[in-house]
């Protein structure tokens, strides 16, 4: 410092500082004769390296266009221009300013100031990282790397580095589609033109629509769920088809194995479940084209392995140390699993690789590598670790080889997993006489030899403890617990979590009890384990340390779900990517559904959303990060496994949710409750009833208005009403008169009824059995569908007030003339004769019940007439009549139409002390209603209507 | 309609009904009301300029929160003595974001709008008729239903310092004391987003 000060430039921030400004000045004053445009203003670049356009060149051009060449790159230099920078300058830098010379001369061209980002040499994607490739195949990939060649940026790198550089600005373009908020950017497509044809529309996000087949091309628990459930059909398959013939290979194996008959008869009572398993499946798969590297440490990871593992670089909005602690605070809390929360805690570490190991070898076990380790944290524990690829091919061979193999003696399978499976050997061993443990010596034998894969078997006399024998069995070996063996001393040690339906939130619960082992489950009674994690699991505990299974093998499994999740690239920008997302996945799932050939009553959406304390960016490149996870489903009325009716359903759910979509970071779709396609549900009658009974209403013509002689006067309601014509009238009286009367009196009209569903499909005895409510429905339904079938059989000289609110004007023709005589509140113009105005007086609820048979007609205009005819035409109330109106009330006080309520007691209540004043029947009837709607609006709004009027009768008062 | 028009829309029917129930349950004698014509039909606006600084800092505030779509409810309490209220009227306003982004289109020159407020307006009087009289020397106060955010950002605000708002007793705090509480139900103006009950105390 001290020099600086004395070489006389300490003003200036010392020497270099003062050359840096001083070069600029020059820079700027040098450019003003040449300018010709300001498109550069603002921007500043510095030049790293070999370009091209060279440095020179870039120079000419900022100073031609307005930006700003810094000799030196200073901290407020805006861009680093550089077509390859070495590691270390790399790590030295942000890289997010490093871009290539391209952006300058795309810039120019288009002659405005593009997006940077497609632009970028260096992001947050390793390189070697295996890639997800949109809209290619293998094809197109190689003639875009072909492509690539006369790529001007690269010209100074030998080719070799070709395709690496092209995979470069593909992930560039990716990357700026998950950063770029506005991701529709023409620069994108530009950059990408000279790159690769595709990579402008190759999003990674879930916004692209290729993405969900590239996503389950390459998700690994895609195929292994998918491979475990597709064996279980498959043994299904296998046990449909064999239909009880016999195993040509028991007799094979039987002369093989002749020599070893030294079973003991008294032996084949006892139950024989092998459970058999590939040992690390995964890895000797890949191994066997690979047998150089047996007995090294292997490990089957997406992570190609290497420096590339430890060194991953982090998107600049990633934050790994508060995603490492929110995870594990998460594990630990929430799920007590110190495990898991270990794992993240070493795992997450600066630079490593978040890929997870799916399979490792057991050399590599021997190092303290783990299943599910991340392959980062792996390689600090053993850097000689060799990572190899999934190959989905060869795990689907390796599989079909095993159960193929198995079947081959015996169809008794219950499939576990892809390479994992209980068999049921009883009848086998009591068929062929051969002690067990030879057969499955010689089975594994005949599985190596068809996979080159090691396999390792255990026998127990259940399935729990046929899977503690192959724990004992691997690697690649068997063991039997067979009837005279130590159960209970040979369960002792093993940790409770090994128990099926233990998981880490269990065994902690057990731990606080104080219960670490079978041992000290198999001490403790009852009773104390009872009240430790509840009455079933406490049996289930308790018999299974035991060694005591009781769960039978299942053969033929039904599947019960059927799901399509994903949480990995799940980015949107706005509601149409996400809901044109959720159309695809809806497909998908459909697809899987039709695929098993069942139905799906039930419809669940599970959201995972980013917890609000994570970080925006995943550390793990394009993962879900930290999420909350919400679930909400759906039941529908019928099992179905139309895509339309799902895609709606899904869509309906996400929207009723309210989730921002770029919180979004995980979404899968469940279904459940499935039935058989073509199975005819015969508990629900009802429900039959009610189908048939809309066929019939399709095959029913619909009665236009245009042979009306007066159009005009139904012109004024909405047009699209459809109306009767007058003509049908009559049997609409019929039809209200006679369901009035059925609604009334079930039992004292039954002839009524009876004659009326007799023409019907209904089955009287169903009809009898079903709650009051519904029988309405049923009759009200059958009214609509009905309406033309004329019975004959009318009512005429029955009052029905009531049925009026259905359909407005209760009375038939025929009374009418009384009706105008003792009501004047009357609507109906009192020169008015003839159906016709009669139907102007009917028209808008008829309308309305013809629209909707269920909508509320106290919402009608009319309701004031309705209400008076009831009052006025009833001398004393009907219950019936009475329930109605409250059921309407109640569904307004639903929808909260106070308003209107307050109106129709207001109006009730006027109308009964005006026509009924001394008809107590008819004070108690408004009591009664005025009650049960206060009771209602308490219920629902907390408080009581302030009503205006009050009848007060002397005589029901007292009473 | 742009947002801070309807806001400003909205605000001059909550000024309106504000001035129509003062007059209507005689808070105030009714001298210091004129007659003007709002939503062509004559409406009792103060022109007491005591009164009118009070309602247009409460109006002035009630915008701030309207604006900020933070206003839950504008509520006109009227009440004898402090904690013993008589009558309230809470005025729910809805944001209509769809709706009142569809209104330009529908309802130009806001007929509709200023026919379902005249109608409301008309409906409130006819609904508070058969209210009893008020006891003499009552008050009224405004309480704006709002976010407790809403509420610390607002007293920050440098500009409404000068109007003050205070805290009130939540709701449940009230009805807790509150004997028997009844419910009239005012207007209900769908497509303004205005929603208007009174809760009788006694």
């Amino acid at each position: 410092m001290a020099d600086e000060d004395d070489n006389g430039f300490g003003e200036w921030g010392g020497y270099f500082e003062a050359k840096k400004s001083k070069l600029e000045e020059q820079f700027a004053a040098a450019s003003d004769p040449f300018r010709k445009s300001n498109l550069f203003q603002g921007i500043s670049i510095f030049v790293n390296g070999l370009t091209n356009p060279s440095a020179n060149e870039l120079k000419q051009i900022m100073m031609v266009h307005g930006g700003i060449y810094h000799h030196y790159e200073r901290p407020h230099t805006k861009f680093i221009i550089a077509s390859n920078l070495p590691d270390v300058k790399v790590r030295n830098m942000n890289t997010s300013k490093i871009i290539s010379a391209q952006y300058i001369v795309d810039c120019l061209e288009n002659k405005r100031v593009l997006d940077y980002k497609p632009y970028l040499l260096y992001t947050n994607q390793k390189t070697t990282q295996p890639r997800l490739h949109f809209g290619k195949g293998k094809n197109t990939s190689r003639t875009n790397e072909s492509m690539a060649v006369p790529k001007s940026e690269t010209a100074a790198e030998p080719p070799l580095v070709e395709p690496v550089e092209a995979d470069l600005s593909n992930i560039l373009n990716n990357l700026q589609q998950v950063v770029a908020t506005s991701p529709k950017n023409e620069t994108a497509a530009k950059a990408a033109v000279e790159v690769s044809v595709i990579s402008n529309n190759s999003a990674r996000t879930a916004v692209d629509p290729a993405f969900l087949s590239e996503f389950y091309k390459n998700s690994r628990l895609h195929h292994i769920a998918t491979l475990g459930a597709g064996f279980k059909q498959y043994v299904c398959e296998l046990r449909q088809a064999n239909g009880g013939k016999p195993f040509p290979k028991r007799d094979e194996l039987r002369s093989v194995l002749s020599c070893d008959q030294v079973m003991n008869m008294s032996a084949a009572s006892v139950l024989y479940i092998m459970h058999i398993d590939m040992d690390c499946f995964f890895v000797s798969v890949g191994l066997r084209s690979h047998p150089e590297w047996r007995g090294l440490p292997i490990a089957v990871t997406h992570s190609k392995g290497g420096n590339a593992a430890t060194d991953v670089p982090v998107h600049p909005q990633a934050d790994r140390q508060a995603e490492l602690k929110l995870f594990a605070e998460r594990f630990e809390h929430q799920l007590h699993d110190n495990i898991r929360a270990d794992k993240v805690r070493s795992g997450f570490d600066k630079k490593m690789s978040l890929s997870e190991i799916a399979s490792c070898s057991y050399e590599a076990r021997a190092k303290g590598i783990r299943n599910g380790m991340f392959v980062g944290q792996a390689l600090k524990l053993c850097p000689e670790l060799k990572t190899i690829p999934y190959d989905f091919e060869g795990y689907k061979e390796v599989a079909f080889a095993l159960y193929d193999t198995v079947a081959q003696y015996t169809l008794n399978i219950e499939a576990v997993s892809c390479d994992e499976m209980f068999v049921d050997l009883t009848d086998l061993v009591e068929d062929l006489q051969v002690d067990v443990m030879s057969f499955v010596a010689h089975l594994r034998e005949e599985v190596r030899n068809k996979t080159g894969c090691p396999c390792s078997a255990g026998v127990g006399t259940n399935k729990l403890l046929a899977r503690m024998a192959t724990k004992r069995a691997k690697p690649d070996g068997q063991y039997l617990l067979g009837p005279g063996t130590d159960v209970l001393g040979y369960m002792a040690p093993t940790a409770l979590e090994t128990l099926p339906g233990v998981g880490s939130s269990l065994r902690h619960k057990l731990e606080q009890a104080g219960l670490r082992n079978c041992a000290d489950v198999q001490r403790t009674s009852l009773q104390t384990l009872e009240s430790v994690v509840g009455k079933k699991l406490a049996l289930t505990l308790y018999e299974n340390c035991r060694g005591i299974d009781t769960r039978p093998l299942v053969y033929e499994q039904k599947r019960k779900t059927v799901s399509a999740e994903v949480n990995y690239g799940i980015r949107f920008t706005n509601n149409s990517e996400c809901e044109t997302f959720l159309r695809q996945l809806s497909a998908e799932v459909t697809t899987r559904l039709t695929d098993i050939k069942r139905k799906a009553k039930s419809i669940g959406l599970k959201v995972m959303v980013r917890a609000a304390e994570a970080p925006i960016e995943a550390s793990k490149f394009m993962g879900h990060g930290v999420c909350d996870t919400i679930n909400k489903s759906f039941i529908l009325a019928h099992a179905t496994d139309d895509v339309n009716v799902i895609t709606s359903h899904v869509l309906r759910l996400m929207k009723e949710s309210g989730l921002p979509p770029h919180e979004l970071r995980g979404i899968g779709i469940h279904l459940s409750k499935l039935s058989e396609a073509t199975e005819v549900k015969k508990d629900n009658v009802l429900l039959q009833m009610f189908e048939k009974m809309s066929e019939k209403r399709k095959g029913e013509p619909t009665v236009e208005v245009h042979e009306e002689p007066e159009p005009t006067v139904f012109k004024e309601k909405e047009n699209d009403l459809e109306f009767k014509k007058p003509q049908d009238l009559p049997s609409v009286w019929d039809t209200v008169g006679w369901k009035n009367s059925a609604n009334k009196s079930l039992d004292k009209s039954p002839v009524n009824v009876s004659d009326r569903l007799g023409n019907t499909t209904i089955d009287m005895e169903v009809f009898a059995q079903l709650p009051e409510y519904i029988r309405r429905e049923v009759l009200e339904n059958m009214d609509e569908h009905l309406i033309a079938r004329s019975s004959g059989h009318s009512d005429r000289t029955r009052k029905n007030p009531i049925g009026g609110r259905r359909s407005s004007m209760p009375c038939p023709p025929s009374s009418l003339p009384r009706m105008e005589n003792n009501c004047s509140t009357f609507p109906v113009p009192k020169d008015a004769d003839g159906p016709l105005e009669l139907l102007r007086a009917v028209k808008p609820t008829t309308a309305a019940l013809m629209l909707n048979g269920l909508q509320n007609h106290l919402l009608g205009s009319n309701y004031k007439s309705m209400l008076a005819d009831w009052v006025s035409n009833e001398q004393y109330p009907n219950p019936t009549d009475i329930l109605m109106i409250n059921s309407k009330l109640s569904e307004l006080a639903q929808s909260k139409q106070m308003g209107r309520i307050y109106d129709i007691m207001k109006h009730l209540c006027r109308l009964i002390k005006k026509k009924r004043d001394n008809v107590c029947e008819w004070h108690m009837a408004y009591k009664v209603i005025e009650e049960s709607v206060q009771h209602q609006l308490m219920a629902i709004e907390s408080y009581m209507l302030k009503l205006p009027d009050t009848i007060s009768c002397v005589i029901c008062h007292k009473m | 309609m742009q947002s801070e028009y309807a806001d400003d829309i909205h605000l001059e029917a909550l000024e309106v009904i504000l001035n129509h129930i003062l007059y209507v349950r005689g808070i105030y004698p009714a001298q210091i009301f004129k007659k003007r014509r709002i939503y062509n039909t004559p409406i009792f606006v103060s022109i007491y300029p005591p009164l009118n600084t009070y309602l247009a800092g409460v109006l002035r505030s009630a915008r701030e929160l309207l604006c900020r779509r933070e206003l839950k409810c504008f509520e006109i309490l009227l009440y004898h003595s402090e904690n013993t209220p008589i009558e309230s009227y809470m005025l729910q306003i809805e944001q209509l974001e769809p709706e009142a982004a569809r209104q330009p289109a529908q309802d130009p020159h806001l007929i509709e709008y200023e026919q379902h407020l005249r109608a409301a307006l008309y409906k409130l009087s006819e609904r508070l008729k058969p209210l009893p009289r008020l006891p003499g020397n009552c008050q009224f106060k405004v309480h704006l239903h709002t976010t407790q955010t809403a509420f610390v950002e607002f007293s920050h605000e440098a500009q409404y310092q000068e109007f003050p708002w205070l805290q009130a007793e939540t709701p449940q705090q009230m009805e807790a004391r509150s004997g028997t509480v009844s419910l009239l139900p005012l207007v209900a103006v769908d497509n303004v987003g205005l929603k208007m009950q009174a809760r009788i105390f006694g």
